[in-house]
């Protein structure tokens, strides 16, 4: 719509006076405030707000993921990591030492090795902090991309590297052996066996769960498998499996109901559910190169 | 000068607050407090305006139709009330759930034709037809009881009682019971009425069609194997909760055993969440749903204090009856594995 104002050559009148100081006030204003106001400036500004907010999307500051993902975002960055460290390394001797009654001095030397773990553990995270440190990964380049995984990769391995799960490898699981007598030895040993059997029958829950669903068992038949599956369990690294697979998978399961006696096994259900249960053990064997792969076996 | 004002509603606008801007919106001002007074005008000003917005700043003009907002969905959204979108909510998201629901009646049929591989063909029929119809109804209840939000009543605000509830307790006398807890109480005894289990639902309906027809005795067979199973899979729950927490903590085998021992005794559905939604808050994971004053007892003074008192995780989700419910479907769901028809049922 186009508003016309006709220009008049005539004297201005009274009542239009205040009028034309403000027109002539506000074009003066406009002039010094640099260019005109335009309609487009709304949409330029809501574009840049839109366009703001997707950068930072877009972009991330790996201090501050690092402080996230290790430091909890307590602020207290990598110093978090070493006190858990050693907290978690502190409860693992006191769970010896509850086992296994220890001596001041196998306390002391358990202890020593549990600050050598932490503090190698510490050395690994602080070079990574170091590599990533003042980076900014761009999500919207190909480079960013990379770096973001290849920041995770590293993450992940370190955590695994220096996770309790893996115990058995740290430095206080190395000693313990040599560091106990034979009676502490042979306790430690049995909460060794315990704590395994009990990891083993979380991955045997997790796979008959399924199965069960599958072929409809009866209480009987679940018993009858899991004695099957306890009396002769997969000499599997369950440390090692919790880290690659977590705590409760199925496919473990199945991967030992294949290495066991078929024939015993087969007894256990009648046709229509062997069919099924055949093609879940026949799942499981095609795990034995993965397990291979990953040097699950136990050595 | 073209001005194209989309209203931003509260949105700050970036031109706007540059300096010199309120200069330029004086301007502005002026030029339509002069155009207003075109009448006796003396200086041309040519305003090229967009149609809406001349509409908008003309009050004398006729209002400009708005192009942006599709018409037809615009009309039907304004066509359903608040109750009926609800209810539409609600039966979208029962038709979600009923497939798993679907796959727990295969869970209690595949079980059924192991212990009954004989059943007739016209039973077969009945009973997976009154499954079927357990399982619309179940998932209807389901979505309706996730749609009802909880709430959480807030605690008491000053003396219990009032006057006579405070000396009634300084003096060891019986504290009358407010009307308004009263009525609090009765509406939460009948939201509770309400939430159905729906995992119950159709194995109930199965078992009670299995006993329609072949008798009682197979029937109390069934619902035997039914609660052995369950069992079975609230002893797998307890057992890897506690693996979760000897991770953490470092248990010995009889605190195992003990912690095993003392989740099971009180067993609620909100423990399956504490597998699958662990937190960490300030750097210490909490467990929803884990009796925390069951296992504490078990601990040393070292472990409990890593484990902390479960204060934070008291009223989060699982806590409740709703996420009770929740949990347990989505704990027998996930493990119920997608199965074919089996074509023996609808012989």
């Amino acid at each position: 719509m186009v508003v016309r104002m006709m220009p008049s050559t005539t004297a201005i009148s009274q009542a239009g006076a205040w009028r034309m100081a403000l027109v002539v006030v506000s074009l003066l204003g406009a002039l010094l405030a640099g260019r005109p106001l335009q309609g487009s400036d709304d949409t330029v500004g809501e574009e840049k707000e839109a366009q703001q907010q997707q950068n930072q999307f877009q972009t991330i500051a790996l201090d501050q993921q690092m402080q996230q993902m290790l430091g909890d975002g307590s602020g207290r960055g990598i110093e978090v990591v070493r006190t858990k460290a050693m907290a978690h390394l502190e409860l693992e001797i006191d769970s010896l030492d509850e086992a296994c009654a220890l001596s001041d001095a196998q306390r002391d030397k358990l202890t020593l090795a549990a600050r050598l773990e932490a503090a190698a553990a510490m050395q690994l995270f602080e070079a990574f902090q170091r590599r990533y440190s003042g980076r900014t990964v761009d999500f919207q380049t190909r480079e960013g991309q990379e770096t973001w995984q290849q920041f995770h990769r590293e993450l992940n391995e370190i955590q695994r590297a220096t996770s309790r799960s893996g115990r058995a490898r740290h430095l206080p699981g190395r000693i313990v052996g040599s560091l106990l007598d034979d009676r502490q030895r042979d306790a430690w040993r049995a909460e060794a066996t315990s704590r395994r059997a009990s990891q083993w029958r979380r991955h045997m829950d997790g796979g008959l769960a399924m199965l069960e669903s599958s072929v409809g068992m009866t209480d009987r038949q679940h018993e009858a498998i899991v004695a099957l599956l306890l009396e002769d369990p997969p000499r599997i690294d369950m440390g090692r499996a919790r880290e690659m697979f977590g705590d409760n998978n199925p496919f473990l399961c199945w991967y030992a109901l294949s290495r066991l006696d078929q024939d015993r096994l087969e007894a256990i259900f009648d046709a229509r559910q062997w069919k099924r249960v055949g093609n879940i053990v026949r799942q499981g064997e095609q795990w034995q190169p993965q397990i291979d792969t990953l040097k699950l076996t136990e050595e | 000068m073209r001005v194209l004002s989309r209203g931003s509603g509260n949105r700050r606008d970036d031109a706007a607050h540059r300096p010199g801007a309120s200069l330029r919106c004086l301007g502005l001002i002026a030029a339509i407090t002069v155009g207003s007074g075109r009448a006796e005008g003396q200086v041309a000003i040519e305003v090229d305006v967009a149609p809406a917005e001349a509409a908008a700043a003309d009050t004398t003009a006729p209002a400009a139709p708005e192009d942006h907002t599709p018409a037809v969905p615009a009309a039907e959204e304004a066509a359903l009330t608040p109750e009926a979108a609800a209810r539409q909510q609600i039966e979208q998201m029962a038709a979600q759930y009923e497939p798993m629901l679907m796959r727990l009646l295969q869970d209690d049929l595949e079980l059924l034709r192991t212990l009954h591989g004989d059943l007739p063909v016209e039973a077969r029929r009945a009973i997976v037809a009154a499954g079927e119809e357990a399982v619309k109804k179940g998932a209807l209840a389901f979505s309706e009881a996730m749609n009802t939000p909880h709430v959480v009543p807030a605690p008491p605000q000053g003396v219990a009682g009032g006057f006579f509830g405070a000396v009634g307790r300084a003096f060891g006398l019986p504290i009358p019971e407010e009307p308004a807890r009263r009525a609090e109480g009765a509406e939460k005894a009948e939201a509770r009425k309400k939430l159905i289990d729906p995992c119950q639902l159709v194995s109930d309906a199965v078992a009670a069609s299995l006993v329609e027809q072949i008798g009682e005795e197979h029937g109390a067979d069934f619902r035997d194997q039914l609660s052995r199973r369950e069992k079975r899979s609230r002893a797998a729950t307890v057992r890897r909760l506690v693996g979760i927490l000897d991770d953490e903590l470092f248990l010995s085998a009889k605190q195992r055993e003990a912690i095993e021992a003392a989740i099971g005794e009180k067993w609620n559905e909100g423990l399956a969440m504490a597998l699958d939604h662990q937190m960490e808050i300030n750097g210490r994971k909490i467990y929803p749903g884990l009796p925390y004053e069951r296992v504490l007892p078990h601990l040393t003074p070292a472990q409990q204090s890593k484990l902390g008192d479960g204060e934070q995780s008291r009223e989060i989700f699982g806590s409740n009856r709703q996420g009770r419910l929740q949990s347990k479907f989505f704990r027998r769901a996930n493990l119920a594995q997608q199965a074919e028809r089996d074509p023996w049922w609808f012989e």
